[in-house]
């Protein structure tokens, strides 16, 4: 389905993402939903999401896993990409001693880079593995100066040069922010953008007329580990 | 959906045009408290296209302290339609490679074992040069070949001619599209394109025959399908492993590898006995219907399951579905498809199947592309008058394309006429050819090998001369006319940045080249920009809009049949052609015909290859974007198959063809309940030995490394690369 | 309150040791703690200078290592001090005097050293005020920090009036209940986490108290050992508290190290099979090697030497099941996609390796410096007014 009622999926989304923009920030709610039969383990998330964060070396926040499901020759498969879900109710937050990762009045759970001390102990709680430590690395070793990866990515909208390991965001726990820079400025996020499966949506799920809104309504919809109570803000859809 | 419309949204959906940005006004409270120094200043935008593979998508560079600091797809790209696929958003993986080629080397020692020596353009050009005169004083300029893969091959094809050879030959014939080409064109009397002309997003069945689409990572082929069978299109894939596309399929048909001719002339029988073609289609625009009939009566259900290890059951099944949703169905005619010799008669096939469905010119089957003409460089002088001793491809009548098989051959052999300089382009022959050993007997007996590259891959350890090409990011190349659904494309690349160390572009080269062979009438052109601006201005198309979008698209007629577009068949008889006189002429089967290929002794597996999503071949081993997510390949096993032979998840093994040859290195065994358990598979480009390649060399083993002399398709000389069987060397 | 002679040794007792060391008289273990030290400064301030990625093998995967597991390690030892020295007085008071000033000074150097390994494995150390400007009640890190702060400085107050001769027992109460909170703390810390079942136990936080009681006894017997040998004090009166203390110990680990061990085995989600992979290591590092055979070495003798010997050997093992208790969490990945493989492995780099070294030999050093200092001498200091 490219189309919901006769529209184009994407000008929807535009439209959905337009109109929360509107609102006042506290009113909206963001939210990914990803459709598992759409999704097609092309993992052009995955990269599209490194390339538009700059992510460095082994740091990815939207990998896509892989699942063989059933024995030959009644074999499955399901492609379960995973970015940060945003929960509801995080493991993540409470434990940071600095509250550096917080959930923001719209329900993005967030890091401060400038605050960030860098004890990992979100990572360690998060349960879905969706938080990353950057101690550092860079792909293009002595070259790095001249490449891409010590310029800003505009993560949150800051300015955050990786210029060395005194320089945030080495240093600190990373993770997907469901592209709020992009979001903040109408676009929607890359990952959605590039998912050749048309397969991954987004929105304020606190609007009713939003797409996504009406997806998630409907009782095909999962969340990942939802029996830990942790009300992730990502659904999957079968 | 309207294309058009579509496409103006994801313009504001990728931030393409930041102008399209409407909430200037609505911009939120800043939502950090540091927020408010905020870097993010908008970075240039040029758009270009992506050289990751060849599907070519628009993409745009987002450009600051003139580095490429991220990039977005291009929403106007019919390739991707703002999308990039895992590889394509690597672009700066390829681009910052620290290990790219930087500067033109010669070869001091010997093909093989290279000793380097640095030297400059100009040193370097003068050494080609000087060779070139002298090689064609004794031989003619036609022993001279260019084998090529990409963009930047145009240039070096106009310079070759310039000086007297038409000797050019692309793998993605003979080891690749060409069997499918051919049993299309003598079907149909045309090929099915690339951007293939699938109409798979209208599709209401769709049956694939290897074709791991999404692991096969085409743009917006993946996109249309999935948007077919999300929209209700009923989905049959015949693959021996579950391959991505086929977990989304309604069926999967495990299929014994090297019989799928089998199952399709069983299908094409039922079709015809059970009266589920398409009569009036048929009786229209084919010939040699009975034919056609009269040759596939032995091709019972019963026979193909036996032959194929498919029930008889679901042969039928899926032939009635075919029957009930044609003319709305795609049998896809696959891409990769130099599989097991017979390849053309295979293709052959799936072109009657078609046919007979009347899928050709139907919605949601075969779609009529539009194309664009845009006239060459205006005012150049002719090529030279050009005489060849003698053909090449003699051996291969419908070889419309030069084969790269015969090349080889001719090198080694000097028959029919000798071939003793090759130019290679943008192509790793060393894996991309079957059977290493002839490729670099071949090599040896040259007078002069030049490697124009921009990575030290193995190919350029069997070069006298390397000439680093900077990156598709980094320069002008010639213009890109892609044909598609009621649409054309013209694509342009430009560069985004400047280019890195002193690598240069094609356009640059074979300028140079040129002057110093006495043949700067060809180039006349300053640089890319004005080449590529005075061919707009012939075309009257706006070089500015093009530099600005990347793209121009071209409007174009029906895509499909209908009272007053009615289709063409460019085959001697002007119909589809069922039973082919053509073939039958020069003694071939003019219907195919099943005959059994060989299947693996005991202890061996057949071995197949495929695609990595995240790779291409050997083009991307060493991105160290790609390489973060996915290093090696690994060697993919028959879960129970492979505890029976004591193999654990992880192990490391090698593997020894049917010849003996072992595989250099070794790989790491994948359990899997997604194969049969008489062939192992692996994806191709990995296993790559070259020191310069820092993240790629000795990962994995090489799929080219275990195809021994492979089973030619007589019909066209593509060479079957799916014959090798292996044994499985435990504790590497 | 006077500096010198009570919280750091006489000035010119200071300078006589200095001097020692200067002539080279300062005996091997000084010069190898010393030594120990300055490679171990070298590799933390490779740490801090180059920065994590070249210098430490943790990583999104492996979140924490080596420097948490001996920052754990250490916390537990000053903990283990300060309930010897808590049980210590109040049953066997006399047995145990000798000792009180060197034991507590260990639990204060030891809970400093364990901070210096801390700050190694922080992404940004510069920004710890943030504890104080952003603090957030709800993270058992948060507290911990408090409590370590309230623990150091009960801790010292108790050593200054053992060394001023003027114990208070309120004071020595105050400092064990707060070791008993900041350490438990610490085992919550671990322990509630719910996402990693290697962790997620209410058991953790008495585990930690019942592992630090061991480790502290082994440490403190090695000090009584060695103190009883040098002033040549009767072996059997004054070694008999620290043995039975061992024992208890060594019982008290083995209950909660089992009961852990099985409440474990029979988990039944994500991640819980981190206790079958592991059961092999837990049974024979876990309780053979760590209790068991200690339990035997302490049947076989109880000579000062003997005793030495098996502080030693209950320490060394001790650091490796603490590393084993910190990593092994970190086994089966949360989210296993790509080229990750079934079960991570980690190795702890040679900087890494030089943390523990470096705390070691801080702890090693200031003791002996204080030792040949005569800090530990009893004296009548009364402070003045
Ligand atoms: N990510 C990515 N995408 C690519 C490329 C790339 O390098 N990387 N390369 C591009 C190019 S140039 C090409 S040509 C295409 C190739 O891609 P395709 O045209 O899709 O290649 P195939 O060989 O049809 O598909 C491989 C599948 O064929 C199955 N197979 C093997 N043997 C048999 C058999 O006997 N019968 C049947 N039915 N199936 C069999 C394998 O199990 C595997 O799943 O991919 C293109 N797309
Ligand atoms: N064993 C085996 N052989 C195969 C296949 C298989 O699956 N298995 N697949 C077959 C198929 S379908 C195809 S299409 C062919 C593909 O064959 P090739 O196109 O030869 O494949 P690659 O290994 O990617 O080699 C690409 C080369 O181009 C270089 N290159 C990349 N970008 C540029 C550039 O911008 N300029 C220049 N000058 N060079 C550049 C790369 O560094 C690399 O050396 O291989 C065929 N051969
Ligand atoms: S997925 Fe993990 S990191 Fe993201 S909000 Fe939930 S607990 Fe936190
Ligand atoms: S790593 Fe940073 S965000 Fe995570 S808990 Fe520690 S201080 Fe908080
Ligand atoms: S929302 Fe943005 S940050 Fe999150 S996974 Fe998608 S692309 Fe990455
Ligand atoms: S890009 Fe879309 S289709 Fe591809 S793996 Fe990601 S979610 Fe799936
Ligand atoms: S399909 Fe992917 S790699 Fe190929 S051109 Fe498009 S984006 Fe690039
Ligand atoms: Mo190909």
């Amino acid at each position: 389905m490219d189309q919901f009622d006769g529209k184009d999926i994407m000008e929807i989304m535009q439209e959905d993402l337009l109109r929360a923009l509107k609102k006042p920030r506290k009113e909206r709610r963001w939210a990914m939903a990803i459709d598992l039969k759409k999704c097609i383990g092309c993992h052009a998330c995955t990269t599209g999401c490194m390339s538009e964060n700059l992510t460095p070396p082994e740091i990815h926040y939207r990998p896509v896993k892989e699942e063989e499901i059933g024995e030959y020759p009644n074999t499955g498969m399901r492609f379960l990409p995973r970015p940060c879900f945003h929960c509801d109710s995080p493991t993540c937050t409470p434990v940071c001693p600095v509250t550096a990762t917080y959930k923001r009045d719209d329900g993005l759970v967030v890091i401060d880079y400038k605050k960030c001390i860098g004890c990992r102990y979100c990572i360690v709680a998060c349960p879905y593995g969706a938080r990353s430590a950057d101690s550092g690395h860079y792909f293009t070793g002595d070259f790095h100066d001249k490449t891409y990866e010590v310029e800003n990515s505009g993560e949150y909208g800051g300015n955050f040069k990786r210029k060395s390991h005194w320089h945030s965001p080495i240093g600190n726990a990373r993770k997907c922010h469901f592209c709020i820079h992009r979001v903040e400025k109408g676009e929607l996020t890359r990952c959605t953008t590039t998912c050749l499966g048309n397969a991954t949506f987004f929105g304020d799920i606190n609007d009713p007329k939003a797409l996504i809104t009406k997806l998630i309504s409907k009782p095909n919809v999962f969340r990942y580990k939802e029996e830990l109570g942790t009300k992730p803000m990502v659904y999957y859809i079968t | 959906m309207s294309p058009k419309f579509s496409r103006r949204t994801f313009l504001k959906v990728s931030g393409a045009a930041t102008a399209a940005v409407t909430v200037a006004a609505s911009m939120p409270e800043k939502f950090l408290s540091w927020a408010e120094e905020s870097g993010q200043k908008e970075m240039k935008q040029i758009p270009t296209f992506c050289e990751l593979c060849f599907w070519n998508c628009g993409l745009i560079a987002k450009v600051e302290n003139n580095k490429v600091v991220k990039i977005d797809g291009n929403p106007k790209s019919l390739r991707g339609r703002g999308r990039l696929c895992g590889r394509g958003n690597a672009a700066l993986g390829a681009l910052y490679d620290p290990d790219r080629l930087k500067y033109p080397m010669i070869n001091t020692g010997k093909r093989g074992e290279p000793v380097w020596k640095r030297a400059t353009w100009d040193e370097a050009l003068g050494v080609i040069a000087q060779k070139m005169k002298s090689v064609s004083e004794k031989y003619g300029p036609d022993s001279m070949a260019l084998i090529y893969h990409g963009t930047g091959a145009s240039f070096w094809k106009h310079l070759l001619h310039a000086y007297g050879s038409t000797l050019s030959a692309a793998p993605s014939f003979a080891q690749c599209r060409g069997p499918r080409d051919i049993g299309f064109v003598l079907t149909f009397g045309s090929d099915v394109g690339s951007p293939e002309y699938y109409d798979f997003s209208k599709s209401k069945y769709i049956v694939l025959f290897g074709s791991h689409l999404g692991e096969n990572a085409h743009n917006s082929q993946v996109q249309d399908i999935v948007k077919g069978y999300s929209s209700g299109a009923k989905m049959t894939v015949v693959d021996p492993r579950l391959s991505n596309i086929a977990s989304k399929a309604d069926r999967w048909l495990p299929i014994k590898p090297a019989t799928d001719l089998a199952l399709m002339l069983a299908w094409i029988r039922l079709i015809i006995e059970e009266g589920l073609y398409d009569k009036e289609y048929v009786a229209k625009y084919a010939t040699g219907f009975d034919e056609l009939r009269a040759a596939v009566q032995q091709y019972t259900p019963e026979w193909a399951e036996a032959e194929t290890s498919i029930s008889s059951d679901v042969i039928v099944k899926v032939a009635r579905e075919m029957g009930e949703y044609a003319p709305n169905v795609c049998v896809g005619a696959g891409r990769y498809s130099t599989w097991y010799g017979d390849d053309t008669q295979r293709s052959r096939a799936i072109a009657i199947l078609n046919a007979l469905l009347g899928t050709w010119g139907r919605e949601g089957g075969y779609f009529f592309p539009t194309g664009a003409k845009v006239p060459e460089y205006p005012g150049l002088p002719a090529y030279p008058e050009h005489v060849e001793a003698a053909q090449l491809d003699e051996a291969y009548p419908f070889a419309l394309l030069q084969t790269t098989t015969s090349i080889k051959q001719a090198t080694i052999t000097g028959q029919p006429r000798p071939v003793k300089a090759w130019f290679v382009y943008g192509s790793n022959l060393m894996k991309t050819m079957p059977d290493k050993q002839e490729t670099i007997k071949a090599i040896q007996n040259l007078d002069l090998m030049v490697t124009i590259d921009t990575m030290p891959m193995d190919i350029i350890n069997y070069s006298d001369v390397v000439l680093p090409e900077c990156t598709y990011m980094e320069r002008y190349d010639n213009i890109n006319v892609g044909k598609f659904k009621g649409e054309a494309e013209i694509a342009l690349r430009q560069p985004t940045v400047e280019p890195l160390w002193e690598s240069k572009p094609s356009w640059w080269i074979t300028k140079e080249l040129g002057n110093k062979l006495g043949l700067a009438a060809f180039f006349p052109w300053k640089d890319g920009e004005e080449y590529i601006a005075k061919r707009c201005e012939a075309a009257e198309l706006d070089f500015a809009q093009l530099k600005r979008d990347g793209v121009i698209i071209k409007k174009g007629g029906n895509p499909y049949i209908t009272a007053d577009s009615q289709p063409e068949f460019g085959t001697p008889s002007g119909k589809i052609e069922l039973y082919s006189q053509q073939l039958a002429e020069k003694g071939f089967d003019p219907v195919p015909k099943y005959t059994r290929h060989p299947t693996p002794p005991a202890g061996h597996f057949r071995l197949l290859f495929g695609r990595a999503p995240l790779h291409t071949f050997s083009r991307t081993t060493n991105n160290f974007m790609l390489t973060d997510l996915q290093k090696d390949n690994s060697l993919w096993i028959n879960a129970k198959k492979g505890k029976e032979l004591g193999l654990k998840n992880g192990d490391y093994v090698s593997l020894v063809n049917q010849n003996g040859v072992i595989a250099n290195g070794r790989i790491k065994v994948k359990l899997t309940q997604r194969l049969r358990d008489d062939a192992v598979y692996m994806n191709h480009g990995f296993g790559v030995h070259a020191k310069g390649m820092s993240r790629a060399n000795g990962q994995g083993i090489a799929d080219d490394d275990l195809i021994g002399k492979p089973a030619i398709d007589p019909i066209m000389g593509g060479t079957a690369m799916r014959g090798n069987f292996v044994k499985i060397v435990k504790g590497a | 309150m006077k500096l010198f002679g009570v919280l750091i040794p006489e000035k010119e007792q200071l300078i006589g040791t200095v001097g020692d060391v200067i002539k080279g008289k300062a005996g091997l273990s000084l010069y190898a703690s010393i030594f120990g030290l300055l490679i171990g400064l070298y590799a933390i301030g490779s740490i801090f200078i180059r920065g994590h990625a070249h210098t430490i093998n943790t990583s999104s995967l492996v979140p924490w290592g080596l420097q948490i597991s001996t920052y754990v390690y250490f916390a537990l030892l000053s903990t283990g001090c300060t309930f010897v020295n808590f049980f210590g007085h109040v049953f066997f008071e006399k047995q145990y005097k000798p000792f009180a000033s060197r034991i507590v000074f260990v639990g204060i150097i030891t809970a400093v050293a364990a901070f210096f390994s801390l700050t190694t494995e922080m992404g940004h150390l510069e920004r710890m005020y943030y504890f104080l400007l952003s603090p957030n009640p709800k993270s058992p890190m948060f507290w911990m920090a408090i409590w370590y702060t309230c623990y150091l400085i009960i801790i010292t107050w108790e050593y200054v009036n053992i060394q001023t001769n003027r114990h208070s027992n309120r004071v020595m109460w105050a400092a064990f209940f707060i070791a008993v909170f900041t350490h438990s703390t610490l085992g919550s810390l671990l322990g509630s986490v719910s996402s990693r079942v290697y962790y997620y136990s209410a058991l953790m936080p008495i585990y930690f108290l019942f592992i630090a009681f061991l480790t502290g006894c082994s440490l403190t017997t090695i000090i009584a050992a060695m103190t009883v040998k040098q002033k040549k004090l009767d072996e059997n009166y004054h070694l008999h508290p620290f043995v039975t203390l061992l024992k208890v110990g060594l019982g008290l680990a083995l209950l909660i190290t089992f009961w852990r061990m099985m409440i474990g085995l029979s988990a039944h989600l994500e991640g819980s099979e981190v206790f079958s992979l592991t059961l092999i290591n837990s049974v024979l590092f876990g309780i053979v090697v760590v209790i068991v055979i200690p339990y035997i070495l302490l049947k076989i003798g109880q000579s000062a030497n003997w005793l030495i010997f098996v502080g030693l050997f209950i320490m060394g093992t001790q650091l490796k099941a603490r590393n084993d208790l910190v990593v092994g969490a970190f086994k089966i990945p949360v989210f296993r996609v790509y080229d990750m493989p079934e079960v991570i492995h980690y190795t702890p780099s040679i900087y890494e390796n030089l943390v523990v070294v470096a705390s070691a030999s801080l702890v090693a050093m200031l003791y002996i410096v204080f030792e040949r200092s005569g800090v530990f001498e009893a004296r009548n200091i009364k402070e003045e007014h």
